[in-house]
């Protein structure tokens, strides 16, 4: 059947059709002609079938959704019967059939025929279907048609009745625009890529965009916490950074009103994106109806790399220069004379997150890889030069302070403080140094290593107390002024004090990430890991978002641990210190490990029996909140770990007896990353809630 | 440990004056009687603060030997004088090649150890065979 037929405009619809059996339609339409038979002048034969259809609809404007109701009506209009009369009539697809009733014969949905049979003279049948809007046809027209045939076809001269169409227009389906308010809220951004440290703005603009006013207005926009809040700029209302609230007020109708909120990215955020949303609110929300305007988001992406400096250094863990240094984690450091590229690269340095600052040994011999540079010696402000007594746990290194540019990775620093250990015709250490302990500065044998590269979380090695104006008078025996009379204890200020090279880097200066893998129980030959410089200042060196930031105390840069219910140290201040340079987890266990521990051979560490685990909990240190982080560990007895292999030199289950503190040497760091964060360095908005360093995050 | 820490300005916690320890006396030897900071059953602890920063504190038997000393502060204390005869013995046992770390020294009665670091050290050094009567290493800390 045809639907090439005119779409008649609802208004226009016309009752023509021929023999029309509708009652109480809304509306028709039938075929184009009402011609009857006979009308084209040649005389009637005695008995001549007529069939004719006609169709309406109940209902010709319907909703989305809404039901309608097609009556069609096969009428036998000849003088002599129609048989075998069928009705096309399919269902259009923006339609969906809901039921089909016949007075007579059968309707197949699936093909739309009516199988009407045969209709003796001047009979009708009726068929109604009944079908409900589908939700796509929203304002458009749908035309249905029923087109009825007999057979054979020959014996209906009139085949101009034989058709009819009706047309439905569905309404549009979004109800009309109301004089209800909308309120509207958009937002964005005026660089979606900053940098770390960089200020950004978003606008966001609350629209009053119905047709009656929006009352009430609240916008809510909370800044993430890798942003800094800076400003706000209202043109109207006030907002509160800490709750993210601006309260607008009432908006007439077509009215909009705009907030700037400037802020600053962290440092924690390099690399990552930052959404940021802002939803509007009425005093009374379902005044209105179009909720779906009400949020806007605009989203950043801090741009990685920062500098785009290197700033990882491999870090190895080996037998180092001696051949049987147990825990040993080092890397090279290139130093240059002040200024020229008169340089000289040093392997197998250690790295120790338990000092501050680079202390080499000198070259004995030719050739022997030990710094001969002629670095420029340090003197004070008597022109004497300036030799330091440096105290490490277990020995004492001597040595003048020289300055020195240092490069690591790609870092660079420019003129630093460094002691230089064991340096030929330098005066000999005084008493008030040798009688602290032991000498460990009198050969690569004794240190294990070419030199010590101290990288844990202060900046300077001694800090105020080696100062004139932090000591009150009384000098400590660390750095002393070395005329040809002999060495006497002197005050240094910060600034010509050993200093931890990092913090003096242009870029990637506020702290190191430690990473180690880990490594089998029984120990290893070797491992490789790396130390990177800088936190949260470039795509690479991010705070984990699973890190606890433990905040160290201030004037002795440890932490506190809990163990067996017992806070160490008791007191305040911190002195739990998470160190490279400490071959072994330290700490007293006298439940456990029958402190002192190995009865012979390694009479200095741990031998339990079988390997025992400790739950431990390391804690921030000072009076701020308190943080925490698990330190789950296990030990093993240093004969059996010893004794595993003779090329074994990695182990990380290797500790020992230490009465006063923990300290958690390098067996901690495999498996791990391990942030130290470096004092006095500001962090806007905080990491993990810290300001500032010192700190210890893992 | 200053380089003559006996001539330094010490300070004696709760304002008292020291006595022959402060003027040189080492472990096992005798200090005369004077007055004491705390007193116990079976020894006397005395606290004093070094010119560096250190706290220092001697643990003195009732016989009036010094048994033991315990320091924490910024920087170790003058182990040589305390130490005594027994200071060459302490840094021949002090070299451990295997163990990098705290100082952890028990050779013979002779018993010294010190952890920390750079700003922080926490220590003690004691005689086993000094110790009174009813008295353990523990209580010098």
């Amino acid at each position: 059947m045809s639907r090439r037929w005119a779409w008649f405009p609802l208004a226009a619809l016309a009752v023509v059709l021929a023999g029309c059996g509708g009652s109480g339609s809304s509306s028709s339409s039938s075929s184009s002609s009402n011609a009857k038979s006979g009308s084209g002048g040649t005389p009637p034969t005695t008995t001549v079938a007529d069939l004719a259809v006609s169709m309406t609809v109940d209902n010709a404007t319907p909703a989305v959704g809404g039901t309608i109701h097609y009556t069609i009506t096969a009428a036998a209009q000849g003088t002599g019967a129609s048989t075998g009369v069928v009705v096309n009539s399919l269902l259009p697809s923006s339609l969906t059939l809901v039921s089909a009733t016949a007075s007579m014969g059968s309707y197949v949905a699936s093909s739309g025929v009516w199988t009407v049979g045969d209709m003796p003279a001047n009979t009708s049948q009726t068929l109604v279907l009944t079908a409900t809007v589908n939700n796509n046809a929203g304002a458009t027209t749908i035309p249905n048609t029923a087109t009825a045939s007999e057979s054979p076809v020959d014996v209906d001269p009139n085949q101009t009745n034989n058709s009819a169409q009706v047309n439905v227009v569905v309404a549009a389906s979004t109800p009309p625009t109301s004089t209800v308010a909308d309120l509207a809220v958009s937002m964005t951004v005026d660089n979606a890529n900053p940098a770390v440290g960089e200020t950004i703005r978003y606008t966001i603009t609350a629209d009053a965009k119905g047709v009656g006013p929006s009352i009430g207005v609240v916008v809510n926009s909370l800044l993430p916490p890798s942003l800094t809040y800076v400003s706000a700029t209202a043109s109207m209302g006030s907002y509160v950074a800490s709750s993210g609230v601006w309260t607008v007020g009432d908006m007439p109708a077509n009215t909009s009103q705009t907030l700037v909120l400037a802020a600053t990215v962290n440092n924690n955020a390099g690399a990552a994106t930052i959404p940021n949303s802002a939803t509007a609110g009425e005093s009374s929300v379902d005044v209105d109806p179009d909720q779906t305007n009400n949020i806007a988001q605009a989203d950043v992406v801090v741009a990685p790399g920062g500098s785009g400096i290197d700033n990882v250094q491999p870090i190895f863990v080996n037998a180092g220069i001696t051949g049987n240094y147990a825990n040993g984690v080092f890397t090279s450091v290139e130093v240059c004379v002040p200024g020229t590229t008169n340089c000289q690269t040093i392997d197998n340095v250690l790295v120790d997150t338990g000092s501050y600052g680079l202390r080499l040994l000198s070259s004995q011999t030719s050739g022997d890889g030990l710094v001969s540079l002629p670095l420029p010696q340090s003197t004070d402000g008597s022109g004497q030069a300036i030799g330091e007594c440096t105290q490490f746990q277990d020995a004492y290194t001597w040595g003048p302070v020289a300055t020195a540019d240092i490069q690591i990775a790609g870092e660079k620093a420019a003129s630093v403080p460094i002691q230089i250990l064991g340096k030929a015709g330098f005066a000999s250490a005084p008493s008030a140094c040798t009688s602290t302990g032991l000498a460990e500065n009198d050969s690569q044998s004794t240190l294990g290593a070419k030199g010590v590269l101290g990288i844990g979380v202060f900046r300077h090695d001694c800090g105020a107390n080696c100062t004139a104006a932090g000591n009150g008078g009384s000098i400590p025996p660390v750095y002393f002024s070395c005329p040809a009379s002999g060495c006497v204890a002197t005050d240094v200020d910060l600034t010509q004090q050993v200093q931890n090279p990092v913090w003096l880097f242009p870029q990637d200066n506020d702290g190191v990430i430690v990473q180690l893998p880990a490594i089998p129980n029984a120990g290893a030959v070797s491992a490789t890991g790396t130390l990177t410089f800088g936190i949260g200042t470039q795509s690479n060196n991010a705070l984990s978002g699973t890190a606890s930031v433990l905040a160290a105390d201030g004037n002795t840069g440890g932490i506190k641990t809990v163990y067996q219910g017992i806070t160490y140290p008791t007191g305040t201040g911190g002195s739990t210190v998470l160190d490279t340079g400490s071959n072994g987890i330290f700490f007293l266990d006298q439940a456990t490990l029958n402190y002192p521990a190995c009865p012979s051979g390694y009479t200095s560490f741990y031998c339990p029996a079988a390997t025992a685990s400790f739950s431990v909990t390391n804690q921030s240190a000072g009076t701020g909140t308190i943080t925490t982080a698990l330190a789950p560990f296990s030990i093993t007895s240093a004969d059996t770990l010893f004794g595993n292999s003779s090329s074994f030199n990695v182990f990380s289950q290797l500790g020992g007896p230490n009465p006063d503190t923990f300290d958690f040497g390098l067996p901690f760091f495999f498996g791990r990353t391990i942030y130290f964060g470096i004092n006095a360095t500001q962090r806007p908005g905080g990491l993990g809630g810290v300001t500032t360093g010192p700190f210890f995050a893992y | 440990m200053n380089a003559r820490w006996m001539v330094l300005a010490v300070l004696l916690v709760a304002g008292l004056e020291l006595g022959a320890a402060a003027q040189g006396a080492a472990l096992g030897q005798q200090v005369e009687a004077h007055a004491q900071l705390e007193v116990r059953s079976t020894y006397s602890m005395r606290a004093l603060r070094l010119a560096s920063g250190t706290e220092l504190r001697e643990y003195v038997a009732p016989s009036g030997v010094i048994f033991a000393i315990a320091w924490s502060g910024p920087t170790l204390p003058d182990l040589q004088t305390y130490l005594g005869s027994h200071f060459s013995e302490f840094q021949a046992a002090a070299r451990d090649v295997k163990r990098r770390g705290p100082l952890y020294v028990h050779a013979g009665q002779l018993v010294v150890e010190n952890s920390g670091h750079m700003r922080d050290f926490h220590g003690r050094a004691y005689l086993e065979d000094a110790l009174p009567a009813a008295t353990t290493a523990a209580v010098i800390q």
